[in-house]
């Protein structure tokens, strides 16, 4: 099987994040970047899969700065094998519209059976991605995916969504983005760190994918801001008794919720 | 100003609420509210949508399964028959599946988990959360059409009559490449993510049967139960309950916090609740930073009594 999965370069879950001076941007200066949590997962199920399908190879793409560049060479740390850069000059340069199109151009000339998703990047928090890119190229496509297995050229997955399990079959080519609870991520192996210490990271620039007059954006960054610190308000100690009688009359006269 | 389409999702038979809050929000901001449903039942969901007053309802009822495929082909069919400039959804599981898709494909701009849209000098302009809510970002959708999805509980369903069209439309539905075969029911339960109430517990709660105190008062105000992380993976409570960063993100107009300490991808799910009443045996618990009503105590002591008297007047 060929197996394409994307990661992204995000800051660091646990940072706090800061506005720069225009505005529009976050300052990225003194924030870690790591993987974007959910594309973990999809990373596993990639190497399991290949780990399941004899001959199959896993390529892990990403679209970033220079730095992302890390990133792939974790993933090679983890076993995938193959890793494409795709040069972007600066963190969120494309909205999810113009990253979908890259990545539909890039996959267009080439041989896929799954192409593998977190469900949401940590930061853009979009869940768009995945889905436009199979409408892109037109192909199936689960989302959420809590579970899945493959039989010849079918996939038959689970999705959570609102109060069920909904059971998706789709045949392949597919778009799957992953969601927590499908696989348990794998760390690195120490002799998987030293074999990608040596391997060249292969960079290619937007262009060579995608004329970039195809790229406008579907939408405009007007303006980013921190939202206002919530103030804590009243609190009670004392009797248990006390505090649900106290909880009781918020509840009534300010929430007027019973 | 302009049309706007809502997709009114259904599941088995039944209209999402929050489905009903993008129809009232689209008569606010748009000319014509356009509703489309797509189920066999189709009719009957028109009927039941005339409460809420679209201007029109479209009714697709040819496709037995959900497939994004074949929902993005009647979605697809109502954007042009409708030439709607705006579509809106409710952010769900199955909006998000599809209708970004549908959106690529006309080459336009999508914000999904809004909790604001309007339109600005012709524009549509949304606030939506991003970096888990540690971040408010202002968006103008710059493409010809504008796709948005909002977030549940945002804006609160209005009702008013109409009596608008109902068309069904000619869709031709492609053999899908993706369908669903099956969904089981995890149960009843509401989902927090559509929940006026949420009771929810943490760590604090200490295992699986530590959840029945909040069930029992979820039950009563008609609510749901919510949980942190740690609980659902010491597998005292489903994912599916699991508020926070890796979980749902809810707005309900009360989250009540047991045994919750408050960490920041805790908060990323749950900050935008309207009122927030934390129960935490630890007075420096950062829970209580962010609460309107906090106490400090024991949540096995403090739910019962609360039970109790609401007992009383809800009997
Ligand atoms: C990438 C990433 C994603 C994450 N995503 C999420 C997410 O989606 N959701 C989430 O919740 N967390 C998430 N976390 C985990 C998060 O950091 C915290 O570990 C988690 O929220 C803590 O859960 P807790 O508050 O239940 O437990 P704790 O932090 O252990 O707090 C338990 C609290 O219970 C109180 N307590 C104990 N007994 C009682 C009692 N009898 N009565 C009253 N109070 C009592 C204690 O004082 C304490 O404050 C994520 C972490 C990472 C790194
Ligand atoms: N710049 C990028 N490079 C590679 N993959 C990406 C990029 N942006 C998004 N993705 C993929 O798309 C998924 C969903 O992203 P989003 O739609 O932005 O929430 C991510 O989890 C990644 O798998």
């Amino acid at each position: 099987m060929n197996i394409f999965v994307f990661v992204k370069h995000v800051p660091d879950t646990e940072a706090r994040i800061k506005i720069d001076s225009s505005g529009k941007n976050i300052a990225t200066a003194d924030i870690t970047f790591m993987d974007s949590p959910y594309d973990e997962f999809a990373v596993e199920q990639a190497l399991l899969l290949a780990e399941a399908n004899e001959g199959s190879v896993v390529t892990a793409v990403t679209i970033g700065s220079e730095d992302a560049k890390q990133l792939l060479r974790d993933n090679l740390a983890k076993g995938v094998n193959e890793v494409v850069h795709i040069n972007s000059d600066k963190f969120g340069q494309f909205d999810a519209l113009t990253t979908a199109k890259i990545i539909a151009a890039f996959l267009k000339d080439k041989e896929y059976d799954l192409v593998l998703f977190g469900n949401k990047a940590y930061g853009a928090d979009n869940s768009l991605v995945p889905s436009m890119v199979a409408g892109l190229l037109d192909v199936a496509q689960i989302n959420l995916v809590t579970k899945m297995e493959i039989s010849g050229k079918s996939v038959k997955a689970e999705r959570q969504v609102e109060g069920m399990t909904e059971i998706m079959e789709a045949s392949m080519p597919c778009v799957i983005s992953a969601q927590k609870g499908l696989n348990e991520p794998r760390m690195k192996s120490l002799k998987g760190i030293m074999a990608a210490k040596k391997k060249e990271i292969p960079s290619i620039s937007v262009g060579d994918v995608i004329p970039e007059s195809e790229l406008t954006m579907g939408i405009e960054v007007l303006s980013l801001q921190n939202p206002a610190a919530k103030e804590g308000g009243k609190k009670f100690e004392g009797e248990p008794v006390d505090a649900a009688t106290e909880l009781f009359k918020y509840m009534r006269e300010e929430i007027k919720i019973v | 100003m302009s049309n706007i389409l809502v997709f009114v999702e259904t599941r088995q038979g039944k209209i999402r609420k929050s489905s009903l809050e993008a129809i009232t929000l689209a008569k606010k901001i748009g000319s014509k509210a356009i509703a489309l449903v797509v189920d066999a039942d189709a009719d009957k969901i028109a009927t039941e949508l005339k409460e809420y007053g679209p201007d029109a309802v479209y009714t697709v009822k040819g496709i037995k399964n959900y497939s994004p495929d074949a929902y993005r082909e009647a979605l697809s069919a109502a954007i042009e028959k409708s030439g709607a400039k705006i579509v809106l959804a409710s952010q769900t599981a199955m909006a998000t599946d599809f209708i970004p898709a549908a959106a690529a494909k006309l080459n336009a701009g999508m914000v999904t988990d809004a909790l604001e849209v309007k339109i600005d000098g012709g524009k549509v302009v949304t606030r939506k959360p991003i970096y888990a809510g540690k971040v408010l970002a202002d968006y103008a959708i710059n493409s010809d059409i504008a796709f948005v999805t909002i977030r549940p509980n945002v804006y609160p369903a209005e009702s008013a009559a109409s009596s608008p069209a109902v068309e069904e439309l000619a869709v031709s539905i492609p053999v899908p490449k993706a369908e669903a075969k099956e969904t089981k029911s995890a149960s009843d339960e509401l989902d927090v993510s559509e929940a006026d109430v949420i009771i929810s517990g943490g760590r604090g709660v200490k295992g699986p049967e530590g959840f029945e105190p909040l069930k029992e008062l979820a039950t009563l105000l008609g609510g749901a139960v919510g949980a942190s992380r740690s609980a659902v993976d010491s597998e005292w409570i489903s994912h599916q309950h699991q508020v926070g960063q890796t979980g749902k993100t809810v707005s309900p107009v009360l989250y009540v916090a047991c045994g919750i300490s408050g960490k920041i991808q805790h908060l990323a799910g749950m900050s935008s609740s309207k009122y927030i009443i934390a129960i935490n045996k630890d007075a420096e618990a950062p829970i209580f930073d962010i609460a309107d009503f906090g106490i400090v105590g024991d949540l096995f002591q403090v739910l019962p009594e609360l039970t109790k008297k609401v007992k009383e007047v809800k009997g």
